[in-house]
């Protein structure tokens, strides 16, 4: 378990953008993370976390993935780029106070563009789905191809 | 699977992923044209490429690629050898 407190260490992103607490779990092909969501975050709406928001913990997520996978493998960890999202499903949006769990699986990876499913939910509720490309350009990029279990 | 079933599985997907009328997949014509592909189409062409027929693609493979003959000659090449 990554506690909060290491999480930039992993990620590109700061405050306020940070969108995930911590990776609760992580493996060669994919990582969960958790996210409390706050009154405060700027992705908040009407007391819930907006469309935007559940689309930027999905993307720290993958990136929390690879920055993990690159540091326990002793290699500078790179950034990732959003290249597409495909087939995003939206089940609901989550209230203030919740907990996000977020878990990503690497499918495949095609040249420079690794492809991850995702699922984020609430308890055992699931709020959203997708599948991301996400460009990964370098050593990071090599990390998630060695990582990538091929269907 | 003879060539025209391949050429059917081929038409097939290329319907269901780039939603193309099927009358427009013709051998002679332009396969970026007609599925008016840009880069990120092309990810999505080889993801529908390596799952049904289990080879992988590589990036150069698409450099004599033009034409939907081209594209099944190609896929014919592989999962022939």
């Amino acid at each position: 378990m990554v506690v909060k407190d290491e999480i930039t260490k992993y990620i590109p992103q700061r405050a306020p953008l940070v969108m995930i607490d911590a990776i609760v779990a992580t493996g060669e092909v994919g990582s969960t993370t958790s996210f409390l969501i706050k009154a405060d975050n700027i992705f908040c709406e009407n007391g819930c976390l907006n469309e935007s928001g559940l689309i930027e913990n999905i993307a720290q997520t993958a990136a929390a993935h690879a920055g993990y996978q690159s540091c326990i493998k002793n290699l500078p960890v790179s950034i990732g780029y959003i290249a597409a999202i495909k087939n995003l499903r939206v089940y609901g949006l989550p209230q203030v106070g919740s907990t996000l769990n977020t878990s990503m699986e690497v499918t495949n990876q095609v040249f420079n563009v690794t492809i991850v499913r995702t699922e984020t939910r609430v308890g055992n509720q699931l709020i959203c789905e997708c599948e991301m490309r996400v460009f990964i350009p370098d050593t990071a990029e090599k990390t998630m191809r060695n990582n990538t279990k091929f269907h | 699977m003879d060539r025209q079933e391949i050429i059917e599985k081929i038409n097939g997907f290329l319907v269901e992923e780039f939603e193309i009328d099927a009358s427009k997949i013709i051998p002679d014509a332009n396969l970026k044209d007609t599925l008016e592909l840009d880069s990120l189409d092309y990810i999505d062409l080889v993801v529908v490429i390596e799952s049904n027929f289990a080879f992988k693609v590589k990036p150069e493979d698409f450099s004599g690629i033009v034409t939907f003959q081209n594209f099944y000659d190609y896929i014919f090449s592989k999962i022939e050898k």
